[in-house]
């Protein structure tokens, strides 16, 4: 009885959700095309980007060689366990470049990045518009998107695949350390393996993947804040701070979910 | 003929409507003050002819061209012609007062060379009295001073029209005084036209040449300050002496 009571309700409650997301999704995708073609259409504002490159790339480098350092080293105790049980300790340059260059690299950055600037760019944008600076933009025939967001995406993207590979380079001397100067491995047969086995097809991956994740945190971390007044759930500084952590959050899953596909794709 | 004509404007919020077919004329060359209880949906109305807010239903023309049927391109150059002075001021808090006020025009090339830009801002803080702060960032500045760089960033550009949404909320009287002073004094020397919403009674007799009132979410008075302050509409009288209201139990405590 109960059921058949209720049961009306449930229809309509998963549809306003599907159509909620779906139409989430429309508005996320068209913000992403508008910063896009904004990007690449004059005029560019070069002074925002370097000053974007500044932050994001330049501010990142240290937090992003620390934790490459120490993935390398990680990787290379726990691959020596594992390899020396086989008798296969001489592929571990090899298995440490690899796991480095085609996954940790670009992955990890992204985390991290995500962390320092996606957040940093979610909470800025999400005080700009509950104080009404980008209104202000807008009023004076400034396209607050052009502005904004356009700058942090080519910014991104000129730093994400450096970023990846400062990461790579340190975390293969991380993995260094540990396999050879710590463990023992052979210097040569460490570094003559990674050299052998390595192929351009891998570091070219792990860039894209980079560049992906570049475009995938700058305009959910934008488009967040963006769209902060949009929240229904919170207003004012609690908005941005929900804003801020929902843009952290659905950055972090995207990338290991594009990570997956990605990789499907490129294997 | 008005340069800003609003025809049967409608906006509702959630369900409750604010502006239920409002309709004003702007004339052009002089200010137009709209004042109302607060709340009442002044700034609403006023967001409506800068773009920030679309109608539910109705239009603004502008030397007759209906704002709300042009193309982006076209709502971008006719948005060129304005100003807006925000209530809450809406500086980039992350740039500094100079930079506040060139980015106006540094945003817009064709608006002048580096040099230009440069002697304009300077010359327009000098306007101000803000040279001695264009380092600072807005957050440094007292409340006068931060009003005054959002008039000097809507006055950079030499618009043909300049909207201010409550510019002297917050003030002291003498600030106030100083405010309007302010907006009539260049309303004069650049002879642009002004829409200001305002509840700053008698105040705002003094710079304007046109008033309406809001009430209700129509205009249910407009003329000249005179003609406003003669008006025999109860509700206008009852505004103007500050009883509006309280004698028909409107407002509760």
């Amino acid at each position: 009885m109960n059921t058949s009571e209720t049961s009306p309700v449930w229809p309509s409650f998963y549809g306003r959700a599907v159509l909620g997301f779906v139409g989430e999704l429309g508005r996320m995708a068209l913000f992403c095309a508008s910063a896009l073609a904004k990007a690449v259409t004059p005029p560019f504002g070069f002074r925002r980007i370097l000053q974007q490159v500044l932050f994001i790339g330049a501010k990142s480098l240290s937090i992003v060689a620390l934790t490459g350092l120490f993935t390398g080293m990680v990787l290379g105790i726990q691959l020596y366990h594992v390899l020396i049980r086989f008798g296969s300790e001489t592929v571990l340059g090899l298995a440490v470049a690899l796991s480095l260059i085609r996954e940790l690299g670009p992955v990890l950055t992204a985390l991290m990045v995500t962390g320092r600037a996606g957040s940093s760019m979610a909470a800025e944008l999400g005080i700009m518009r509950i104080s009404e600076q980008i209104d202000a933009l807008d009023t004076m025939s400034i396209d607050p998107v052009r502005y904004l967001v356009s700058p942090r995406l080519v910014a991104a993207v000129i730093c994400f695949p450096l970023l990846t590979a400062i990461f790579d380079v340190v975390g293969i001397v991380g993995g260094y350390l540990t396999g050879v100067v710590l463990l023992g491995t052979n210097a040569g047969t460490y570094l003559w393996r990674m050299e052998a086995g390595v192929v351009a097809k891998d570091v070219y991956g792990g860039f894209l993947k980079a560049v992906v994740f570049a475009v995938i945190v700058c305009i959910v971390c934008c488009y967040q804040g963006y769209m902060t007044h949009r929240n229904r759930e919170s207003f004012g500084a609690r908005g941005v701070s929900y804003s801020t952590t929902t843009a952290v959050v659905m950055s972090s899953v995207l990338i290991l979910v594009s990570d997956y596909v990605l990789t499907s794709i490129l294997l | 003929m008005a340069l800003i004509e609003i025809r049967n404007l409608h906006k509702a919020f959630a369900g409750r409507a604010v502006l239920c077919g409002v309709n004003l004329e702007i004339p052009q060359g002089e200010v137009t003050t709209i004042i109302g209880r607060s709340g009442i949906g002044k700034s609403v109305l006023l967001k409506h002819v800068i773009g920030l807010l679309e109608p539910d239903s109705g239009s603004i023309l502008l030397e007759g061209r209906d704002l709300l049927q042009l193309g982006r391109r076209g709502r971008s150059a006719v948005k060129g012609r304005f100003s807006y002075m925000f209530q809450h001021l809406a500086l980039l808090d992350s740039l500094t007062v100079y930079e506040n006020i060139a980015l106006p025009l540094e945003e817009h090339a064709r608006r002048g060379s580096a040099g230009d830009i440069r002697r304009r801002v300077l010359a327009m803080a000098e306007r101000m009295e803000l040279e001695d702060t264009l380092a600072q960032y807005p957050s440094q500045l007292s409340g006068g001073m931060a009003k005054r760089v959002a008039f000097a960033r809507a006055l950079v550009t030499d618009p043909e029209i300049v909207l201010f949404d409550e510019p002297t909320t917050g003030l002291d009287p003498i600030r106030k005084r100083m405010v309007h002073d302010m907006i009539a004094r260049h309303q004069k020397d650049k002879g642009f036209t002004a829409v200001l919403v305002s509840h700053d009674i008698p105040d705002v007799f003094e710079v304007s040449q046109q008033v309406a009132m809001l009430e209700d979410g129509v205009i249910i008075a407009a003329g000249t300050p005179a003609e406003i302050q003669a008006s025999e509409n109860l509700r206008v009288q009852g505004f103007l002496r500050g009883t509006e209201g309280l004698e028909s139990g409107i407002i509760s405590v």
